[in-house]
Formats: C-alpha cells, sequence, structure tokens
C-alpha cells in the first residue's frame, strides 16, 4: 500500500535528515517507526502526508488514498468546540459519533480551552478518525492520555483500521508492544 | 456583579467628563469672553437651538453618508488589499511604496489635490477612504501573517475547502487585528473626512458649518458643531464595537470557558 524508494530530505543544505531511505507497509498492518530524537520520525511523517515535498526518491500510494495526520500537537482550533473542531472534517453526527466512541460525549460542546491535555488529545485522534483514512499517521499521537483510556482507544483503532495502514511513532515500550503488528528502525 | 462594575465604570467616565466640563466652564469664566471660549453652557444652548432645524440634521446625514461611505470603501479596498499582498509578495513589493506614500502625504494636501480631479461633494468620501485603506490594509495583512501555520497546516492534511480555511481558520484569526484597525481608522476617519468637507466647502455638511462658524467669528457654533463630530464618532466607533465583539462572541465564549 505504501512504499518509499530511496528518500532523502534535508530542511539545511548538507545535513541530511533522512538519506536514501526506503520502507513498504501493506494494509492492516501497525507500523512502529522507531528512532532516536532527530532522526527524521517526524519528517518522514510530515513527507507522507505532503507537507515537505523530498528532495529525491519517491513516496508512492494507490490512487485516491486518503492520509491524515495527528500532529505532536493537538492542533484544535481554539474558538471551535470539540464537536465543531471534529465536525469540519467529517460533518457533525460523524462528530458526535466518534467524539463518543473516544469517552467525550459530556464534551462535545466544550472548548479546547476547557479541555485537560488529555482530552484535547483524543479530540484530535477523533478528529483523524472522523476523516476516514486509509493511512493513518500518528506522532505520539498518545502521549498525555492516561493509561486505561489509552488501551480503549488502542481496540477501537485496531477494530476500525483492520483493513487499513497505520504508521505511528511513541518512546513507550509498553505502547508499542501493545500496539505495533511491525517495528521499523529508522 | 459584572452588572455593578458596569455601573461603576459609568460613573467613574460621566465623573471624569463632569470634571473636564467644569475646568471649561472655569477657563471661560477666567477669559470673559465669548469669541474667544464660550462656556460649555452656551454651547449647549447653541447645540438645542440648532437641533430643533432642518439643515442640521440634513447636513449630519450628509456627513455621516459621505464619511461611511468612504470608511466601507476604505475597508472592503483594505481587506482585499491585505488578502492579495498576503499571498503575493510581488504585489506586496508594488504596493507598498504607494501605501507608504499615502500614509506620509498631508491629509490637506490630498483634499486640495481631489478638489482638483473631483466633485467638491466626493473630496470627503475620497479622503475618508485614503485614511482608511492603510490602517485596514496593514492590519489585514499583519493578521494573515500571523495566523498560526500549524493550523494551516492541519487544514492542508485534512485536505480541507478553500472556504472552509477562509471561514473557520483565517477569518477568527485576523479578526482582532481587523477589529483593531477598524476602531482605529473609525476615529481618523471623522477627523479626514470632516477636514475635508470644511477645506472643500461641501454642500449640507458639518465641515461646511464648522467653516461658515469660523468666517462669520461665531465661536459658540463652532463649539456646538465640533460637539456633534465628537458625539457622532464615539457612537459610530461603540457601534462597530458591538459589532466586532457579537462576531468575536464565539472566541470569548472559548476564552471564558
Amino acid at each position: 500500500m505504501l512504499q518509499i524508494t530511496d528518500l532523502s530530505f534535508s530542511y539545511v543544505p548538507g545535513q541530511p535528515i533522512l538519506e536514501r531511505f526506503s520502507f513498504s507497509a501493506r494494509a492492516g498492518e501497525r507500523v512502529c517507526i522507531k528512532g532516536v530524537s532527530g532522526k527524521g520520525k517526524t519528517t518522514l511523517f510530515r513527507l507522507i502526508a505532503g507537507l515537505e515535498t523530498p528532495a529525491a526518491g519517491t513516496i508512492t500510494l494507490p490512487p485516491g488514498c486518503k492520509t491524515t495526520l495527528v500532529f505532536q500537537e493537538d492542533r484544535l482550533l481554539p474558538w471551535l468546540t470539540a464537536k465543531g473542531n471534529v465536525a469540519l472534517c467529517a460533518g457533525e453526527e460523524e462528530a458526535e459519533r466518534w467524539l463518543s466512541a473516544f469517552g467525550l460525549r459530556e464534551e462535545l460542546d466544550a472548548y479546547p480551552a476547557a479541555l485537560s491535555g488529555g482530552m484535547c488529545r483524543r479530540v484530535a485522534l477523533a478528529r483523524a478518525v472522523a476523516a476516514a483514512p486509509d493511512l493513518l499517521l500518528l506522532d505520539e499521537a498518545f502521549k498525555g492520555i492516561d493509561p486505561a483510556r489509552k488501551d480503549e482507544i488502542m481496540t477501537l483503532l485496531k477494530e476500525t483500521f483492520r483493513d487499513k495502514l497505520i504508521l505511528f511513532t511513541s518512546h513507550d515500550d509498553a505502547e508499542v508492544a501493545a500496539f505495533a503488528t511491525r517495528i521499523m528502525e529508522l | 456583579m459584572a452588572r455593578n462594575d458596569r455601573l461603576k465604570n459609568s460613573l467613574k467616565t460621566l465623573a471624569a467628563a463632569v470634571f473636564w466640563l467644569l475646568v471649561w466652564q472655569g477657563l471661560s469664566l477666567l477669559v470673559r469672553q465669548p469669541l474667544l471660549l464660550p462656556s460649555p453652557l452656551e454651547a449647549a444652548r447653541r447645540l438645542g437651538a440648532l437641533c430643533v432645524t432642518l439643515p442640521f440634521w440634513q447636513s449630519i446625514g450628509l456627513t455621516l453618508l459621505r464619511v461611511s461611505a468612504g470608511f466601507c470603501c476604505g475597508v472592503i479596498c483594505g481587506v482585499l488589499l491585505g488578502a492579495a499582498t498576503a499571498k503575493s509578495k510581488l504585489l506586496e513589493r508594488l504596493f507598498q511604496p504607494l501605501l507608504a506614500v499615502v500614509k506620509a502625504t498631508p491629509v490637506a494636501s490630498f483634499i486640495i489635490l481631489a478638489l482638483v480631479w473631483l466633485q467638491k461633494d466626493l473630496v470627503p468620501v475620497f479622503i475618508t477612504f485614503l485614511i482608511v485603506l492603510p490602517v485596514i490594509w496593514a492590519n489585514v495583512l499583519e493578521g494573515i501573517r500571523r495566523t498560526d501555520r500549524g493550523l494551516l497546516e492541519m487544514a492542508q492534511v485534512f485536505r480541507l475547502p478553500r472556504r472552509k480555511v477562509l471561514s473557520k481558520v483565517y477569518a477568527p484569526s485576523v479578526l482582532p487585528y481587523f477589529a483593531a484597525g477598524a476602531a482605529t481608522a473609525m476615529g481618523l476617519s471623522w477627523k479626514a473626512g470632516v477636514a475635508a468637507e470644511v477645506i472643500a466647502m461641501s454642500n449640507s455638511s458639518v465641515g461646511y458649518h464648522l467653516y461658515r462658524a469660523k468666517i462669520n467669528l461665531e465661536t459658540p457654533d463652532l463649539f456646538a458643531w465640533t460637539a456633534v463630530v465628537v458625539l457622532l464618532s464615539v457612537l459610530l466607533e461603540r457601534v462597530l464595537r458591538g459589532a466586532i465583539r457579537r462576531m468575536e462572541g464565539r472566541r470569548h465564549d472559548a476564552a471564558d470557558h
């Protein structure tokens, strides 16, 4: 489903973040991209999401493949409610459905400023899932969510994305062990 | 509690106004020459007399129309120019010197030039437009530039349609900058618009009456008409701020939570 061939990228000339990186993944996989800070995990996700242009190499996805990225930061619109933020990408009904699924039924009309960090993460996750992507990129997406809730969310994602592809980053080994079907060292 | 605070604030503002009216009254008693400085009572009496005449309301209506027309044109063009120059560096380079010249040129020079180019009734509209345009343009441009890049990337990743990006990301981000610019421009537009009316002697206008008062040395009239301009300016600024506050309502709600 995802084929990356000889991908190179640098923000500063002469200091490559990624150099001739190749990787492939099939639908149904949940691949953890591992590597120490600065190795280019976030950059790789930005390249796949189309936010950066590769200096060399190719990223191939099936035609019409919808990709969504959950950033390290929540990136919620502060002037919209939780429902408004999710509805922006999916419509009102879907927004309510997914926010409820992520345990935020009581917070539909709450603004991000009134939510805890973990709740904002869940809104950001709900927004990404509600957009119904074929490829979901999760950049430290579970950070700040309490362990019990995290397990529920992982189960939900496993079911929802059974036939789709998830790439994720995490520094939590237990999280990786519970969620990944494969680990890719960068 | 909030109502009590509002009442307290209103009383404090009223007390400050009364203080300055007393200072004015004291000075006029000291000078003892109504030609140089009429008392507030004389100015109010003159204003009362003017209020019951038809030309008074006609002049206010036409001045209001001219200033509002110039203000609205300036706001529309300022927003469009701000959006266009934020999008294109080339356009920004092209318009930057022009707007710098407009900002630096004395209003009087423009008024005299406009008198050559336009009918005298259109001069205040044009001058108000010229004063409002750079203020709105600069603020809208700044607002667009300061829009959170992270939110724009989010919109790109989620492939939000352009319409949604404009209404849900850009508009709320630019609104505080626009509001500040519009409030400043509103105050300036009255000063410039009425100054243009004075020099152009526009028909049935507050500026024309100010000019007549100066020519005929009718100082109480001068004060009465000036009070009208100040009242109209304050009133319209309040209306504008109210409208913007309503637009910002959701944002305020968000901050309150």
